[in-house]
């Protein structure tokens, strides 16, 4: 296995608030990663680093061994916390916008995909509902071949049979040797599909671990580990 | 990538300005009408409904000018500072690319704009005979501005009308760069730094005028009312000096500013 993702001595300040601090992380690559943690206690300034949406202050990040730019946005497919559709396209427009941009987006699989949920690639995104809007983001996203996906909250604020199928859609469609990074405070309804954990808090990682080791280990589910972690 | 993202923005931001423009055109046309109907503004029993509709004319040809530069500076900041920007940042192209690739859509938009705004003026204010000498007069106008024989003074503005719509956008694009920095308020920080650049190229032209002024009364001062033909080759030149004098202005800060806009696309990108 190669590392995927790499960070040394990570920190993003904004003004005189730390969102990240000193973060040395590595990811190895052909796994579930999910990124738990409370609000505020950086997972989003996190995936943004990875994504070049934002500037470190201090230390470096290596994407497959690369710094954050052209190279890495080839192979980073990144699906955000809120909606960046513009409401008065259509859903293919953005299918034709994510094939010209991404060499490897599946235009096929991404129909497919809208077909079985009665979406017509036709409709402007306005006349979608929050959620289904939520899906074509999401669709779109898992429609590259990309080497890394980063989820940023994916299920939060959907109602638990959207949490399924986001869930579905996500194991059915990224490849093996493929790594995503799913950040999340919804543990119960991720744990299941996790290979790994990185437990954040206040900007440090407090804890990595292998799921199946927490579970046979220490005897916890990932979910009840979290609330003793995290306890207030 | 540049050819792919100017398709993008062109087809996203022409459908609105191509139906403004469209509306614009019509209201020109349509006042026209009812200005003839009134019998015109230049005879002598105009009435005041005639001037009124001139007026409210010339102010939509306006609003559509102010409309369409302010339009494509709005979308570079929504599809590459705001919420859009968490997809236009992620995609595999280079700073270069963005501002180009838009630029070009917000220039060529530009350069439309100043073209109907001259054809709706026209429509507007000549008869049928003098916009047929218009145009027919126009190719040998522009040919003159730009042949060797042309008078400097006419090719100074010549080219700086060519570049303008460049200098505008650039100057847009680099306000919402810099507005991005800003914690919060983003979009009222980019109006501010607009108006704050805005100010300062306005100070810098005062500067050059400053500076030519009292060299150009210098000269005139020896001239007798007999050079007259001199005084003009004078005064001409001292205008093309500080024409010239704006235009690498002009130049000189849209290259700062798009060398300010790149450098915070690259490594001050701030999307909280």
């Amino acid at each position: 296995m190669s590392t995927i993702l790499e960070c040394s001595g990570l920190t993003k300040k904004y003004g005189s608030r730390t969102a990240l601090n000193h973060v040395d992380l590595k990811l190895e690559s052909g796994r579930i990663i999910g990124l738990l943690g409370p609000n505020g206690s950086g997972k989003s300034t996190l995936i943004k680093l990875i994504n070049s949406l934002l500037s470190p202050t201090e230390g470096s990040l290596r994407v497959n061994g690369h710094e954050p730019g052209l190279e890495t946005k080839k192979i980073v497919s990144y699906l955000p916390e809120r909606s960046y559709l513009d409401e008065n396209q259509k859903v293919s427009t953005y299918l034709s916008y994510f094939k010209d941009f991404y060499e490897d987006f599946d235009t096929a699989r991404a129909l497919d995909m809208l077909r079985r949920l009665n979406i017509d690639p036709a409709l402007r995104i306005k006349t979608l509902s929050k959620g289904t809007q939520e899906k074509v983001q999401l669709i779109l996203v898992m429609s590259r071949r990309a080497q890394l996906y980063c989820l940023d909250e994916p299920i939060a604020g959907v109602d638990p049979a959207a949490r399924d199928y986001i869930l579905a859609t996500i194991i059915n469609n990224y490849s093996e040797d493929a790594s995503i990074l799913i950040s999340t405070h919804l543990i119960a309804d991720v744990e299941n599909i996790l290979d790994e954990v990185v437990f954040i808090r206040d900007g440090q990682i407090c804890m990595q671990a292998q799921v199946d080791e927490i579970r046979i280990k220490q005897g916890q589910s990932i979910d009840s580990l979290f609330r003793e972690v995290f306890k207030c | 990538m540049l050819k792919k993202v100017f398709k993008h923005e062109w087809h996203t931001i022409s459908p609105l300005l191509l139906a403004i423009h469209i509306i614009g055109l019509s209201v020109a046309v349509i006042c026209r009408i009812g200005i003839n109907l009134m019998g015109g503004v230049q005879s002598s029993n105009s009435s005041i409904m005639a001037v009124f509709l001139l007026i409210a004319a010339i102010i939509a040809i306006g609003c559509v000018m102010v409309f369409t530069y302010f339009y494509t500076g709005y979308r570079f900041y929504k599809r590459v500072f705001a919420q859009q920007g968490y997809l236009t940042n992620t995609l595999p192209v280079t700073a270069d690319q963005l501002i180009w690739g838009k630029g070009f859509t917000g220039i060529i938009w530009l350069a439309i704009t100043f073209l109907w705004a001259i054809i709706a003026s026209m429509i507007l204010v000549l008869s049928y005979r003098d916009a047929g000498e218009f145009f027919r007069e126009l190719p040998n106008v522009l040919a003159s501005l730009f042949c060797p024989g042309a008078p400097a003074i006419a090719r100074t503005a010549g080219i700086s009308l060519l570049l303008t719509p460049f200098f505008m956008m650039i100057q847009i694009y680099v306000s919402a760069a810099v507005g991005n920095l800003f914690t919060g308020h983003k979009l009222l920080a980019a109006a501010v730094v607009y108006l704050g650049l805005y100010f300062l190229q306005q100070i810098a032209g005062i500067v050059i005028m400053c500076i030519a002024a009292p060299h150009l009364r210098t000269i005139t001062s020896r001239l007798t009312i007999d050079d007259s033909t001199a005084a003009v080759t004078v005064v001409y030149d001292a205008v093309n000096y500080s024409l010239m004098a704006a235009l690498i202005f002009s130049i000189v800060f849209s290259v700062v500013f798009y060398f300010l806009c790149r450098y915070v696309l690259n490594h001050r990108l701030n999307l909280e």
